[in-house]
């Protein structure tokens, strides 16, 4: 009961905070109020088109995602086995780490075309995320089932996709989850300066253009709503696997 | 140096281990160890007296410094302290990962779920089973692999007097039937009684063996005697 009232505060006084705050400020152009976001909201949602910009911001981060996760995962469990492969990435890791995400959309938008610039920017900048969670992962892998693997001459690769990959999971996850919060952000972000044909964030650059800052705010809730589910169906893969596992339940 | 041989007759797979070294940095472990092995051998020690050493020596984990074990490259399958069982795998899972997936692996795979108890739970993941049956689980895996030499490194470590006396039991009643050479390395002289032919009870480096005795015909408690007696000279020393 405690626990639903807390929930219940959590998710209404900052409303609150927000429907007084818009009251004194008394401008829609600068703060509109929660009520006005939402009916902005059902506006873009009832819209033209609405399936097709949130299809398009959506298939562009999974798309992003899913190449990262192709490249970093594979190259950072065997990095956390060897260290001269981590060595190796080490400076790669490090510089795409510390490159802000302005720096890596504006060269984007001098080698790709509009559409390309978002899957572009948010496979950098994901990338090294998933790395080191599964360099992490399989660095950790307990080495007493890598010398029992060993014993049983269990081969290389077997021993990989049986031992090492699934001990580093609970790891991937960990950076799945962060990786895929910053894929959304990052791709609508490039999707703002890239101007693609479909995106929230061309959307959300229309909107501000036209100062329909009600527009801006709904576009956001949609943006945190996807954001959310995605967040919400990783969190539930990792815990079936944890099930699976037989750590919990 | 105090180097002394042993040797055991016996028809089965033998294995010798001639004049081995072996140290750590700090020191030294198997100085001129000699050793025959054959059948079922319990060896007994001190802690830090090398028994775990000679398992990985035998299992070819560890380069001796010098010597020789003989026949080189026989192949080895080890029980260890803990059940080292994938906890994501099913039971039968955990056996496939060291077998081929050849009929005899699957027969022999079938054969051992079956006589340590283990046919009901293949489908089983680890976590769903006491200590006892895990660390059974994990025999099975290593006599799956049909071994030339069985290591069974502290079988009863972690588990409480119920779950030990179950896998000392099954643990007995499987080594006798298994084709391999078995040594078992414990600090449990009762456990040692109750499954080797043989008994060594190895003294710290450069001594090797200080004590070798078949344990056939033999009253046990007289061994059991024995068997204490050699230990605490050991520790005096």
């Amino acid at each position: 009961m405690k626990r639903i009232l807390l929930r219940t505060g959590a998710i209404f006084l900052p409303m609150g905070i927000w429907a007084a705050t818009a009251a004194i400020v008394d401008l829609p152009v600068i703060l509109p109020g929660p009520v006005t976001v939402l009916s902005g909201a059902l506006e873009v949602i009832t819209g033209p088109g609405f399936f097709l910009q949130v299809a398009a911001t959506t298939i562009r981060t999974a798309g992003a995602l899913a190449v990262a996760i192709l490249i970093a995962v594979p190259a950072g469990i065997i990095a956390g086995r060897h260290e001269p492969v981590s060595v190796l990435l080490s400076p790669t890791a490090t510089v795409l780490r510390s490159t802000p995400v302005i720096s890596l959309i504006l060269l984007a938008l001098i080698w790709f075309r509009s559409g390309g610039v978002p899957v572009f920017v948010a496979i950098l900048m994901t990338a090294p995320i998933l790395y080191d969670a599964a360099r992490s992962g399989s660095g950790e892998c307990p080495e007493e089932l890598l010398e029992m693997a060993g014993v049983f001459h269990v081969g290389t690769f077997r021993r990989y996709r049986e031992i090492v990959v699934p001990a580093s999971l609970p790891a991937l996850f960990a950076g799945l989850r962060s990786a895929h919060g910053i894929a959304w952000k990052v791709t609508v972000a490039a999707e703002v300066l890239s101007q693609p044909v479909f995106g929230i964030g061309s959307q959300l650059n229309q909107a501000r253009i036209y100062l329909l800052t009600e527009l801006v705010l709904a576009w956001t809730v949609i943006l945190v709503i996807f954001s959310t589910i995605g967040d919400r169906l990783i969190h539930r893969a990792g815990q079936a696997f944890r099930r699976r596992r037989g750590i919990d339940g | 140096m105090g180097k002394q041989s042993i040797d055991v007759a016996e028809n089965r797979t033998h294995l010798s281990v001639r004049n081995l070294w072996y140290s750590y940095p700090e020191r030294p472990i198997f100085a001129g160890l000699n050793l025959e092995l054959g059948g079922r051998t319990a060896v007994l020690g001190p802690s830090g007296c090398g028994k775990t050493t000679l398992l990985r020596l035998l299992a070819g984990r560890l380069v001796p410094d010098s010597g020789v074990i003989d026949p080189p490259g026989l192949r080895a399958a080890v029980v260890f302290q803990e059940p080292r069982l994938l906890a994501w795998r099913t039971v039968e899972q955990n056996i496939d990962l060291v077998l081929s997936g050849s009929t005899p692996d699957r027969q022999r795979k079938e054969y051992w779920l079956a006589q340590l108890g283990l046919e009901s739970e293949g489908k089983t993941l680890p976590a769903r089973l006491s200590g006892g049956m895990r660390q059974r689980v994990a025999l099975a895996r290593a006599l799956a692999t049909d071994p030339g030499v069985l290591l069974v490194d502290e079988p009863l470590t972690g588990l409480d007097a119920v779950q030990s006396r179950e896998v000392a039991q099954v643990l007995g009643a499987a080594l006798v039937k298994a084709s391999a050479t078995v040594v078992v390395v414990t600090h449990d002289i009762d456990l040692a009684l109750e499954l080797g032919e043989r008994i060594v009870v190895l003294g710290n480096a450069p001594d090797g063996p200080v004590l070798l005795r078949e344990t056939a015909g033999r009253p046990r408690e007289a061994l059991r005697e024995e068997i204490l007696s050699a230990l605490v000279a050991i520790r005096s020393r």
